[in-house]
């Protein structure tokens, strides 16, 4: 990516090379049996999924789920409907995702890109420091919800300690009502953020000193040339990090499932929850499937438009 | 670029495109094939059965004896995670009695560790037509396992051959299938529910037994509770995905009213069940003998609270407490009673009141459809309602038996609390058999959790409030229904 921005502009006869066609048999015919796996348990499901979401499956029908009464797009209708029988269940758990997972992102990347810019340098213990910022991501997920659901139970650390700060009361509730979707992101926040300065760390050190150093001959400062030099040559890393963030917090399943179960408050009902409650708690496959379907869509949003902006994959073919 | 060169000479020119039509119809023909391989492996011999058990030696003389001789039997049941070592005991102890008759047949046991990977199964199960023999369900599930038609409905002549109905307390029958003609689950064993109390709380605040209706819980509470020292009358689980249901259900049915309509759509709204409600969350709104930290409580916490001393009652509790009781700090100063049956406010139950202390709870077994292994299943069933297996389940994990002679059989089970919970199943009253149970309870556990919400963090809630939240729940329950 970095060398990308230094080349010099493509030539006529570099472009005519690039619309030729070229031959792809060998690699491609490399990647068959990946393609078939990912075909067999990735779109075929997906199929069957989207098959689902237009049926009416659930306990009484799912012995005989190939014959489930068509209902089209009803669950669909169901779920988005605010005035319906669900309440807008989907659409609501649509808002509570994407609020979860842009407010995690756009908190953990000045602390991502923070920690990575302070440990690029030379810092006494730094190897050790590297080590110890990445303790929140190596922990698995269901560790760190059960962890944060003890901090934030009723008289538990977090309302002591913000109590004992005046930032708070003593009956303080983090685990049901408003407070529950900050509870969760902080959660969030917290395990996700080393994966934004694991990222950045690895950009920064591709950036030669040489720059830094013509920077400072022509008396730029230091935000000056985070800005011109630092920000533009770690973007492409950052913004692929930023967007599998994004897509990681909008899938992210298991700290919400275990930190608030099956009963959620409704500001944490975020879509995977929503997804696994309605198939495999109450047997409404088809809504649930519905959700997914929605769910996907949702997902699919930010990395294509990712993959267009960025015209991802055209070097590997050029 | 020259070895890509030297390639094109072998390999015909490949574009994306034809890629990925290429892949596109590999991808679909390879899994339709692999479904249908699937499919006819399921309608064949089933993994569990060894050739001769499948018929596929007609020619031996005496296939029926190997076929109990050389079997294997897959059962699936919950994992006991507070007495593990315990589980494999009584693994033992049924093997070691089955083995008497079919010496050569393995059980293969296999485990879930949560409600969620119990209903997984019944629905890969379901789908698939493959699955094991013999199914563990807990008894609110039994419908919805009806409803799913994937289970052997029980013959006269199956219950023969487990020595029939009559052994078993006529109410977990009643859990069985929708009537004695369509019954799909034989009770494995009870896990009946009562009231727990702190008896060292009890006596410190001048009381010498547990309330016997719900005013004198309220009463006692009030004794009870010292909100300074974090200490209350009870405690309660508003935030759990079950636990709600549980005490909706008692209180509604001792006043005479029911959470589903004749024709199985929802009754939320019925001045029963919101009086029913009113009653649960008043204890912390109004009575205040609840923390308003209840309202985040899960089950696991409200027994947390009980055995930190900071609970002295839990309501609708079972016998599968105990082992973690007798670790705690109330190890000597716990007791089950009877739950209360006379509704707050009044002297006597109302006319259509029913005295309830708990309705029909335990374990069921079920017989898979597609077995082919019927006669073990019935065997293992029977192997495991026999009393000397009922009464190592009870003495290893605590739960009850289903069968009276069990309790007629062994002294201890003649003694406290075990009278107490043999009352209760005497005197436990079904929920209705409806698939959909499971929907009901996930409304009315997020009507209830919603107030009880609304109480913890605003201090109060209206009866409009309750209304709503009810209303939404029904609305949202009916809409699961068939």
């Amino acid at each position: 990516m970095v060398l990308r921005t230094r080349a010099a502009p493509p030539t006529v006869s570099a472009l005519r090379q690039h619309k030729r066609p070229r031959n792809m048999g060998p690699p491609f015919l490399l990647m068959v049996p990946s393609l078939l796996l990912l075909v067999a348990i990735i779109f075929i499901p997906s199929l069957f999924a989207l098959y689902i979401s237009f049926t009416r499956l659930n306990q009484y029908t799912i012995a005989h789920w190939l014959n489930a009464p068509f209902v089209g797009l009803k669950n669909y209708i169901d779920g988005l409907n605010p005035s319906g029988p669900l309440g807008g269940t989907l659409l609501h758990s649509i808002r509570a995702s994407l609020l979860f997972s842009l407010l995690t992102t756009l908190f953990i990347t000045p602390l991502g890109v923070g920690a990575a810019l302070l440990l690029n340098g030379s810092l006494r213990g730094q190897r050790l420091l590297r080590a110890i910022v990445l303790l929140p991501y190596i922990i698995p997920t269901f560790v760190n919800a059960l962890v944060w659901r003890l901090i934030f139970l009723p008289h538990g650390v977090a309302t002591r300690v913000l109590s004992a700060l005046g930032l708070s009361t003593p009956d303080s509730y983090w685990l049901i009502g408003g407070k529950s979707f900050w509870a969760m992101i902080i959660a969030d926040v917290w395990a996700a953020w080393p994966f934004i300065y694991l990222m950045t760390l690895a950009a920064l050190q591709t950036i030669s000193h040489e720059l830094y150093d013509a920077a400072a001959i022509d008396g730029a400062s230091g935000p000056r040339a985070f800005f011109s030099i630092t920000l533009p040559l770690i973007w492409p890393t950052l913004s692929l990090a930023l967007l599998l963030s994004t897509i990681n917090h909008l899938n992210n399943f298991t700290l919400p499932f275990v930190m608030f179960g099956t009963n959620p408050p409704d500001p944490v009902n975020v879509l995977p929850l929503n997804v696994y409650i309605h198939s495999f708690v109450i047997f409404n496959f088809g809504l649930g499937a519905a959700m997914a379907v929605v769910m996907l869509i949702v997902m699919l949003l930010p990395a294509v438009l990712y993959i267009r902006a960025t015209r991802l994959g055209e070097e590997g073919l050029a | 670029m020259s070895e890509q060169r030297h390639h094109r000479r072998f390999w015909k020119p490949m574009t994306r495109r034809s890629l990925l039509k290429g892949s596109l119809a590999a991808g679909l023909i390879g899994p339709s094939a692999l479904l249908a391989a699937c499919r006819q492996s399921t309608g064949g011999s089933s993994p569990t059965q060894t050739p001769a058990s499948s018929g596929a030696a007609p020619s031996a003389p005496s296939t029926p004896a190997v076929i109990r001789q050389s079997g294997q039997l897959a059962v699936f049941v919950g994992k006991n995670t507070t007495n593990p070592q315990g589980q494999t005991q009584l693994f033992k102890a049924i093997e070691d009695a089955f083995h008497k008759k079919y010496p050569n047949v393995t059980i293969a046991w296999d485990t879930y560790a949560s409600a969620d990977e119990e209903l997984t199964k019944i629905q890969t199960s379901a789908a698939s037509g493959v699955g094991p023999d013999v199914f563990e369900f807990g008894s609110t599930l039994v419908p919805t396992a009806f409803a799913t038609g994937a289970f052997e409905t029980f013959t006269p002549d199956m219950w023969q051959a487990i020595g029939g109905q009559e052994q078993f307390f006529a109410p977990q029958l009643k859990m069985s299938g929708p009537s004695p003609d369509k019954y799909i689950a034989v009770p494995e064993y009870a896990n009946t529910f009562a009231l727990l109390y702190n008896t060292a709380m009890f006596k410190q605040a001048g009381l010498s037994a547990p309330p016997k209706s719900w005013g004198e819980f309220v009463e006692f509470g009030k004794r009870l509770t010292d909100p300074s020292k974090n200490v209350w009358g009870t405690a309660m689980a508003y935030a759990d995905s079950y636990d709600p249901w549980h005490w909706v259900w008692l209180y509604t049915e001792q006043l005479g009213g029911s959470l589903v309509k004749s024709d199985g759509t929802g009754n939320f709204t019925s001045p029963e069940v919101v009086e029913t409600v009113t009653f649960w969350l008043d204890l912390m709104a109004k009575h205040q003998i609840v923390s308003k930290a209840s309202a985040t409580y899960k089950a696991a916490d409200a027994l947390h609270a009980f055995a930190a001393q900071q609970a002295a009652m839990l309501v609708m509790v079972g016998p599968g407490l105990i082992p973690t009781l007798n670790q705690s700090a109330v190890a000597q100063s716990y007791a089950y009673a009877a739950n209360p049956t006379i509704p707050f406010g009044r002297n006597a139950l109302p006319p259509n009141g029913k005295p309830a202390q708990a309705f029909v709870a335990g374990q069921y077994l079920c017989i898979f459809k597609g077995t082919k292994n019927k006669e073990l299943a019935l065997e293992l069933i029977k192997t495991i309602i026999s009393p000397e297996i009922q009464y190592q389940i009870w003495k290893l994990y605590g739960n009850l038996p289903v069968v009276a002679a069990a309790f007629d059989q062994y002294a201890e089970l003649k003694q406290e609390p075990w009278t107490t919970f043999r009352s209760a199943i005497e005197n436990a009253y079904p929920t209705p058999f409806l698939g959909s149970w499971g929907q009901l309870e996930v409304a009315i556990g997020h009507a209830v959790s919603k107030i009880a919400a609304q109480i913890a963090t605003t201090g109060s809630y209206t009866a409009d409030d309750l209304q709503k939240a009810l209303e939404a729940a029904n609305t949202e329950y009916n809409a699961s229904l068939k």
